[in-house]
């Protein structure tokens, strides 16, 4: 357990466009260890695009921003899950955690089945995952969170076919990863029941006043 | 050194303003040549001893297919500069040249053929001339073809930009593959230059014809480019006060 | 990584084997058409056979491409190895040589069978396998920029046939001309060497270009 506090995250002024519209200008905010970010704003208010951006998805149009990692010196993996599964319909659950780069490294198999066990799918090991539901493919994906030694995660819209145990065990694995000093940025359209307190960075607000200063405190 | 030059060039309102002012001048400036040009070689000049009239084609195939050649650089050169420094205004440069390269592309293919059937008896030679001319009609294509396929300009810029680099290191493996290729076939018995030179009359003409056909280019780009910038930076305040 | 990666993409396309026999099939019926729509007689055939193969095994290459980037695009899984990887060349390289592996290989192993058929010569159908053995990596890795430009576009199969054609020209040219050099009984060690340099020079460029060409069609 890490009680300091330390940034993870840092974005100065940064802008955002796509197809020469302006998403937003100028955003300021920080993420610190501990700390849940979630990111409002209604459709199209470059929620995906904003995240996409600190993932080095994206290019800014203007701005920057700084992921902190261990030290100074050592870059921040974030560990990015996005509106796409990114699980290959053909090869077997198994594999696909197995085969899949996560920051440099690949899991080892014990901490796989450990993760395919709590997601639910122990029957589903080598069951290529084109067999598999919408839920149990998302979830195949949600695993890798499990596996990941990232100190910050950045989830898009990560409750998206879930059922309602699979949310209140992901809501569950968040505050988890929170108490263990993580830090989570994340976009969802349904309310989020955290123990711990959330912040909420609306981009709508943003907008709407134009202004520079920090909107999360 | 001193870069302001290099940053006003980026200024596409710096750009708008003083090509505005140029043009007229631009214009005068190759309506004259193309005068002299047409006048030299038309009527001025002496008539091939082999082709006969027919060599006066020539006074549009050579410039035209120099200018394709010199613009394809142009462009590949202002996409990778747009690419590489994310400057907006050379993407817009490269974009603009394209068409402009293709169509004078196109032209050098179309006199070199209507030029092949009087001289070889046919429209069309696999001369090694001609087809690394063909070979560039299609990169050009491609070039425009990749452009417009992305909604969003300004990532169709950056693919463009791409494109243009691998082009670029590739156009002169091609051509000399091309040229290669064609000895290895045919042997250098049809030639079209195969003359040691010109006769001054001629290449003075040759020499009108080619400033004049580039500067008719570049003003056709310039305009195209103003286009741009206007199509692209609607909205902008100073637009508003220019129009 | 590299082996590790290696093995998720053949594991991938050993999954999916149909995808790996359809570019064979095409390459034999493609060149089968030729006999019959020009001539079954041997001496023509054997002055056109080369060229024949040498286009047929590119169109190939060509058709194929689409096994590299697009269905990883297509479910996110090309970002998150670009992200998680730690290095983005090493993954198009993983994935230009499981391509390579996948079509090219089988295309040079099954092209002395055509190449008798097309009636070429023993010299031939050695420099036949020699050149393509060399050419179709090349393939792979020029097609692998022109693939990447195109992988978001919903219409990208015309435009990269545009994009990669002009640019294999040269692969063509010395491939196909030191087949038939050979079956003249002439040196070809000349044009061998220069597909070795083109093979050389795009393993060296082709990643970088490549790479930028992915991270443009990241959207």
């Amino acid at each position: 357990m890490k009680k300091t506090k330390n940034k993870v995250l840092s974005v100065n002024s940064l802008s955002i466009r796509r197809s020469e519209r302006w998403l937003f200008r100028n955003l300021n905010f920080e993420l610190q260890s501990g700390q849940i970010i979630q990111v409002v704003g209604h459709n199209g208010c470059g929620k995906t695009s904003l995240l996409r951006t600190l993932c080095g998805l994206l290019l800014p149009a203007e701005g920057d921003y700084i992921w902190q990692g261990e030290d100074e010196y050592t870059p921040a993996y974030p560990m990015f899950i996005g509106h796409l599964t990114a699980v290959k319909p053909e090869l077997s659950v198994f594999e696909n955690l197995s085969l899949h780069p996560l920051a440099e490294n690949f899991a080892s198999e014990e901490a796989i089945i450990k993760a395919i066990a709590e997601v639910n799918l122990g029957n589903y090991m080598d069951t290529p995952a084109r067999y598999l539901s919408a839920g149990q493919t998302r979830r195949v994906g949600l695993a890798r969170l499990l596996l990941s030694t990232s100190s910050c995660w950045v989830l898009d819209e990560p409750f998206t076919a879930l059922d309602v145990q699979g949310c209140r065990w992901l809501e569950g694995k968040i505050d988890e990863f929170i108490n263990q000093g993580g830090a989570v940025l994340l976009t969802s359209h349904q309310p989020v029941t955290l123990r711990n307190s959330l912040d909420i960075l609306d981009l709508d607000d943003l907008n709407s006043s134009k202004s520079n200063k920090d909107k999360v405190a | 050194m001193n870069w302001q030059w290099f940053h006003r060039l980026g200024s596409p309102k710096w750009f708008y303003a003083k090509c505005t002012r140029w043009l007229p001048w631009l214009w005068l400036i190759c309506v004259t040549l193309f005068g002299f040009g047409l006048y030299q070689g038309l009527l001025n000049s002496v008539a091939d001893y082999q082709q006969g009239e027919t060599v006066r084609i020539m006074y549009l195939h050579v410039p035209t297919a120099f200018a394709s050649m010199m613009f394809y650089v142009t462009m590949a050169v202002a996409a990778a500069v747009g690419y590489i420094w994310r400057m907006k205004m050379a993407h817009m440069v490269a974009i603009s040249v394209a068409p402009v390269g293709a169509a004078m592309t196109f032209l050098a293919l179309a006199t070199g053929s209507l030029w092949g059937q009087p001289t070889w008896g046919t429209w069309w030679v696999w001369d090694a001339r001609l087809t690394s001319e063909l070979i560039l009609l299609f990169l050009y294509l491609g070039f425009i073809a990749l452009h417009q396929s992305f909604e969003d300009r300004e990532v169709g810029d950056r693919a463009a930009g791409v494109l243009a680099m691998v082009g670029v290191i590739n156009v002169p493996i091609i051509h000399y593959s091309v040229y290669w290729w064609n000895s290895l076939h045919q042997g250098a018995t049809v030639s079209k230059l195969d003359k040691p030179s010109l006769d001054p009359s001629m290449l003075s003409a040759l020499m009108y014809m080619l400033l004049a056909v580039i500067l008719f280019c570049s003003i056709i780009i310039i305009m195209r480019l103003r286009n741009e910038i206007l199509s692209r930076e609607q909205g902008k305040q100073w637009i508003k006060e220019v129009l | 990584m590299f082996f590790k990666l290696l093995k998720r993409e053949l594991l991938r396309h050993w999954r999916c084997r149909q995808d790996l026999i359809n570019p064979l099939v095409f390459f034999l019926i493609t060149v089968s058409l030729f006999p019959l729509a020009v001539t079954p007689e041997g001496q023509m055939l054997q002055l056109m056979g080369n060229g024949v193969i040498w286009v047929a095994a590119m169109l190939a290459s060509l058709l194929s491409l689409d096994t590299m980037y697009r269905d990883d695009y297509h479910d996110g899984t090309l970002e998150l190895l670009l992200l998680q990887s730690g290095s983005p060349y090493t993954v198009v390289f993983v994935k230009i040589l499981s391509h390579w592996l996948t079509t090219g290989l089988p295309l040079v192993l099954v092209s002395p069978i055509l190449s008798v058929m097309m009636q070429m010569n023993d010299e031939a159908i050695k420099a036949q396998m020699l050149t393509l053995l060399i050419g179709t990596p090349v393939l792979s890795l020029i097609g692998s920029v022109g693939m990447g430009l195109t992988v978001g576009l919903r219409q990208g199969g015309v435009l990269l046939s545009l994009l990669v054609l002009p640019l294999y020209i040269p692969i063509l040219i010395f491939g196909a001309s030191a087949v038939s050099a050979a079956s003249m009984g002439l040196e070809y060690i000349g044009q061998l060497g220069l597909l070795g340099a083109f093979l050389m020079g795009s393993i060296s460029l082709v990643p970088l270009a490549s790479v930028a060409a992915i991270k443009v069609s990241i959207r």
